[in-house]
C-alpha cells in the first residue's frame, strides 16, 4: 500500500501567505523603531517599501502589489474621507483669511514652479504639469501625521484645511491639464473636453451618489457608533471600487463625499467618524506601497530641478502663509509650524501625471523623473518636518 | 504667647457681586475638547468690555471674570458682552465655546496642561487629579465689608449650598457615560486633600490664626490652596461659593449670582449667630444634590425637616421677595423658582436630548449652541 503524505509539497507552498505578514511586521517594527526616536511611524512604514520596493531589493513585485490593492485602497479612501470631513465650509466662511492665504499660496507655488521649471528648458505643457503637483500638500501624508500624533487644535485645523483645498486645485487642474495634452497632442473633442470633464464632474457626481445613499441609510441606523462605522466603512469602500472600476479619480470622489458628509448633512444624521487604531494595518499597507513605488534614479540632471522645484515650493506656500499670518488669527508665531507642516508631496498627484504620460507619451520623460526624485527626497523629509510641526505647535496628543 | 498676625480683608461694598465662569473649548468636528486655550487667549488679550479672560489648568479651558456689579441687570449686560466677544473670537479659530460642568465624553488623559508656573506645580503635586480637573464650575463673589462679616455669611450661606448645586447642576455625563448624578463635577473636587468645608470659626481673628499655622506648617501657601465649597477671598473682599457647575446660559449664571445676593441682603437684613450644627447633615445634603438634583432629599439639622431641595428652594424664594424688589432680583429669582418649582434643572435639559439624538457628540454641540445664545426651549 501506497504511503500518503500528509505534509504539503515544498515547492508548491504559497509564500505569499507568509509574506504579506512579514511585510506587516517588517513594516510596524520600523514604525515602532522610529517613533522611539520621535520620528513619525509612517516614515518608518515608507523606509520599508523603499527597501524592499522597485529601489530596493525589488521584493514588492507587481503581483504581490496587486494583492495589497484592496488594502491600499481601503486606507486611501479612509484618510481622503476623513480629509474631507475636516474641510469646514461654514468656518471658511467666517474666517477670510484662510480663504485668502489657501488662494495665494496655491497661485504663488503654481507660480514660482512654473517659472522655475520653463527656466530649466521644460516646456509650457511639462512646467504646467509640474507646477500642479507642486502646488499639492499630501493629504494621505497629512492625515496620516494628523491620525498619527491624534493632532488636533487650530494649527492643525488650517493645514487639514489648506491641504484639503490645495489637493482640489491640483486635481482640477492636472484634470484640465490632460485636456490640454490631448489638446497638443490627440486633438479631438474626446481627449480636450470630455475625458476631463468626465473625471471631475463623474468624481464629483460618485461622491454625491455615494453620500446621498450614506445620509439615507443614517437615517434609518441612527447615530450610534457601531452601525455608524460599519456603514461608514462600506461606503467609502464603495466609493473607491466605483472610482477605480469607473476610471475616476479616488481623490476626488472621496474628498466629495467628506465635504459633503461634513457640509451637506444639515441634521448631522453621519457622525464624525473616528475610525480608531484598528485600522492601522491599512495605513501601513498604503504607506509601504507609497515607499515601494518611489524609484530613484537620482541624476545629476534632474537632482537640481528637483531641488530647485523643492525649494519654490516651500517659497510658495510660506511666503503668503507668513506674510497673511499678521491679519490672520493665529498669529506669525505659529505661521511656521504651519508651512513646515505643508512640506509634504503628493504621491496622488504624480500618478495623474504619470497616466497622462502614458496616454501621451510625447511628453518629455525628464519631467516624470524630477517628480519621482523631489517626491523621494519629500517622502522622507516631509512627514519628518511635518510632524516636527505640528509637536512644536503642541498639538499631538500628550502620550504620543 | 504672641498673637498671629491678623489677615488683611480688602474692605467691599456690601451687595457687591461678580462671577467666575469656567468654559469648555471644543472643536467644530465632533465636540470634543480642544487644546485651543493659548492661541484664544491671544486673541481675547484686548477686551473691549469689562472684565478679565485668564487661563485655566488645562488647555481646553478658559475662565471668564465679570467685572464687580451691584445689580444684576449690569451683571448680565456684562456677561452677555463677554460671551458674544469670546464667541466670535472662537469662531475664527474654529473653537466652540460651551457651558456646562463636564464634557460628556473628553478623554482627561489626553488634557494637556496649560503653560504656566502654578498649574505646572499643581500637575507635579496632584498628577492625574490635575487632569481630571478638566472641569469647569462657576464661582460667585460676594462682597463684604470686612472679614467678621465674611465669616459670618460664609456659614450662613453653607446651609444653601445644596440649592446652589442642584439649580446649576448640569454634568450629568462624563467620560462619556451617564454618571446618574445631576452634577458629577463635584466628584472631581472631593478627591482633592484640601477639599469640604471651612473649619468653624466664627471671627476674623480666629480665621486668621488658622490660617497662619496652616501657612507656617507649609501645608498651604496662599488662600488659592483651599479647594472649599466656600471660602474667604481676603484680597478680594468677597466669599467666594465655589459648587455650582457653570450653567448652559450666562442667563442662569446672572440668575444664581443674583440668588446668592439677595440670600446675602436677607442675612444681613436679619443678623444671627452662625450655628455649627448646619454642618451635621451638610455632607449627605451635598451628596443627595449632587445625585438626585432638585429631587434630592433636604435635611435641615436644625428643624429636623427633611423635603426635596426643590421645595427647599421654592419656600426660601418665598420669603426672599421683598428683598428682590429691593434689589431688583425678582426676575432672576422668578426664572430659578421656576426651575426649582417644575424640578427641572440643566442636567435634565441635557438627558432629553441625549434621549431624543443618542449622541453625546450632539449633546456637547447643544451645550455649545445653548452656550451662544439660542436658548431654544431652555429654562
Amino acid at each position: 500500500m501506497q504511503s500518503h503524505s500528509f505534509f504539503p509539497a515544498w515547492s508548491a507552498l504559497d509564500w505569499k501567505l507568509v509574506l504579506f505578514p512579514a511585510l506587516l511586521l517588517l513594516g510596524f517594527s520600523a514604525g515602532e523603531l522610529l517613533s522611539r526616536l520621535r520620528l513619525p511611524r509612517l516614515t518608518g512604514y515608507i523606509l520599508i517599501g523603499m527597501i524592499l520596493g522597485d529601489s530596493g531589493l525589488g521584493l514588492i513585485d507587481e503581483s504581490l502589489r496587486d494583492e495589497m490593492g484592496v488594502f491600499i485602497n481601503v486606507g486611501l479612501g479612509l484618510l481622503l474621507f476623513e480629509l474631507g470631513q475636516r474641510l469646514d465650509l461654514q468656518w471658511m466662511r467666517r474666517e477670510r483669511w484662510l480663504w485668502l492665504t489657501s488662494m495665494a499660496e496655491i497661485a504663488l507655488t503654481g507660480w514660482l514652479s512654473f517659472t522655475a521649471m520653463r527656466l530649466f528648458g521644460f516646456p509650457i505643457m511639462e512646467s504646467s504639469l509640474l507646477a500642479s503637483v507642486a502646488v499639492c500638500t499630501s493629504p494621505v501624508i497629512v492625515m496620516g501625521l494628523v491620525r498619527e500624533l491624534a493632532a488636533d487644535g487650530p494649527v492643525t485645523d488650517r493645514v487639514v484645511s489648506l491641504a484639503a483645498i490645495n489637493s482640489i486645485a491640483s486635481f482640477l487642474a492636472l484634470t484640465i491639464l490632460l485636456g490640454g495634452a490631448g489638446l497638443q497632442y490627440a486633438g479631438g473633442i474626446r481627449n480636450v473636453v470630455l475625458h476631463p470633464l468626465y473625471l471631475i464632474a463623474g468624481s464629483f457626481a460618485l461622491g454625491w451618489v455615494v453620500f446621498i445613499s450614506f445620509r439615507f441609510i443614517a437615517r434609518f441606523i441612527g447615530k450610534s457608533s457601531m452601525p455608524q462605522h460599519a456603514v461608514a466603512m462600506s461606503m467609502i469602500l464603495l466609493a473607491v471600487g466605483a472610482a477605480v472600476a469607473l476610471k475616476l479619480s479616488v481623490l476626488g470622489t472621496l474628498l466629495t463625499l467628506g465635504i459633503l458628509a461634513k457640509n451637506a448633512d444639515p441634521e448631522r444624521r453621519i457622525r464624525h467618524i473616528d475610525f480608531g487604531v484598528g485600522v492601522e494595518f491599512f495605513f501601513v499597507i498604503l504607506f509601504i506601497s507609497e515607499g515601494a513605488s518611489i524609484t530613484l534614479g537620482i541624476s545629476s540632471g534632474i537632482l537640481l530641478p528637483a531641488l530647485v522645484l523643492i525649494g519654490v515650493r516651500y517659497l510658495g506656500k510660506s511666503i503668503p502663509i507668513y506674510l497673511l499670518s499678521g491679519f490672520a488669527p493665529l498669529g506669525i508665531a505659529r505661521a511656521g509650524f504651519v508651512s513646515l507642516a505643508m512640506i509634504p508631496l503628493s504621491g496622488l498627484a504624480a500618478l495623474l501625471v504619470l497616466d497622462t504620460r502614458q496616454d501621451y507619451p510625447q511628453l518629455r520623460p525628464e519631467m516624470l523623473a524630477v517628480i519621482f526624485t523631489a517626491i523621494g527626497i519629500l517622502e522622507l523629509a516631509g512627514p519628518v518636518l511635518a510632524s516636527f510641526a505640528l509637536r512644536r505647535a503642541k498639538e499631538n496628543r500628550p502620550e504620543s | 504667647m504672641q498673637e498671629p498676625e491678623l489677615l488683611h480683608f480688602q474692605h467691599s461694598e456690601s451687595l457687591s457681586f461678580g462671577v467666575e465662569l469656567e468654559l469648555q473649548l471644543m472643536n467644530a468636528r465632533d465636540h470634543d475638547l480642544t487644546s485651543a486655550a493659548p492661541d484664544l487667549l491671544r486673541l481675547l488679550a484686548k477686551l473691549p468690555c469689562a472684565g478679565e479672560i485668564k487661563p485655566e489648568i488645562t488647555q481646553s479651558m478658559i475662565e471668564l471674570n465679570s467685572a464687580v456689579h451691584t445689580t444684576h441687570a449690569a451683571l448680565l449686560e456684562n456677561l452677555r458682552e463677554m460671551r458674544d466677544v469670546m464667541v466670535k473670537k472662537a469662531q475664527l479659530l474654529n473653537v466652540h465655546i460651551a457651558g456646562g460642568g463636564a464634557h460628556p465624553f473628553q478623554q482627561w488623559n489626553e488634557r494637556r496642561i496649560f503653560e504656566d508656573e502654578r498649574y505646572e506645580e499643581l500637575w507635579k503635586r496632584y498628577g492625574y487629579l490635575a487632569k481630571q480637573f478638566t472641569v469647569f464650575g462657576q464661582h460667585i463673589h460676594l462682597g463684604c465689608v470686612d472679614g467678621n462679616q465674611a465669616i459670618n455669611l460664609l456659614h450662613r450661606m453653607s446651609h444653601h449650598i445644596p440649592a446652589f448645586i442642584a439649580l446649576s447642576a448640569a454634568s450629568p455625563f462624563y467620560q462619556n457615560q451617564d454618571t446618574l448624578f445631576a452634577s458629577s463635577r463635584l466628584t472631581s473636587v472631593n478627591a482633592f486633600p484640601l477639599s469640604g468645608t471651612m473649619p468653624f470659626v466664627t471671627n476674623w481673628r480666629d480665621f486668621s490664626a488658622y490660617y497662619r499655622r496652616m501657612e507656617a506648617l507649609k501645608i498651604i501657601a496662599s488662600m488659592k490652596d483651599f479647594y472649599w465649597d466656600i471660602r474667604p477671598k481676603p484680597e478680594y473682599g468677597t466669599i467666594e461659593i465655589r459648587v455650582c457647575d457653570t450653567p448652559l446660559t450666562v442667563e442662569k449664571a446672572a440668575a444664581l449670582a443674583a440668588y446668592a445676593q439677595t440670600l446675602a441682603l436677607q442675612m444681613i437684613r436679619q443678623p444671627q449667630v452662625p450655628d455649627e450644627t448646619v454642618y451635621l447633615a451638610y455632607r449627605l445634603n451635598r451628596f443627595n444634590a449632587c445625585r438626585y438634583g432638585l429631587a434630592g432629599e433636604f435635611i435641615d439639622a436644625v428643624t429636623g425637616s427633611r423635603q426635596p431641595v426643590g421645595e427647599m428652594v421654592c419656600a426660601t424664594i418665598d420669603g426672599l421677595w421683598d428683598y428682590a424688589a429691593e434689589l431688583d432680583t425678582t426676575e432672576p429669582l422668578r426664572l430659578l423658582y421656576e426651575s426649582a418649582r417644575r424640578g427641572q434643572n440643566d442636567a435634565d435639559i441635557l438627558r432629553e436630548i441625549y434621549a431624543k439624538t443618542k449622541s453625546l457628540n450632539d449633546v456637547a454641540l447643544r451645550q455649545s449652541e445653548f452656550w451662544a445664545g439660542s436658548p431654544k426651549g431652555l429654562h
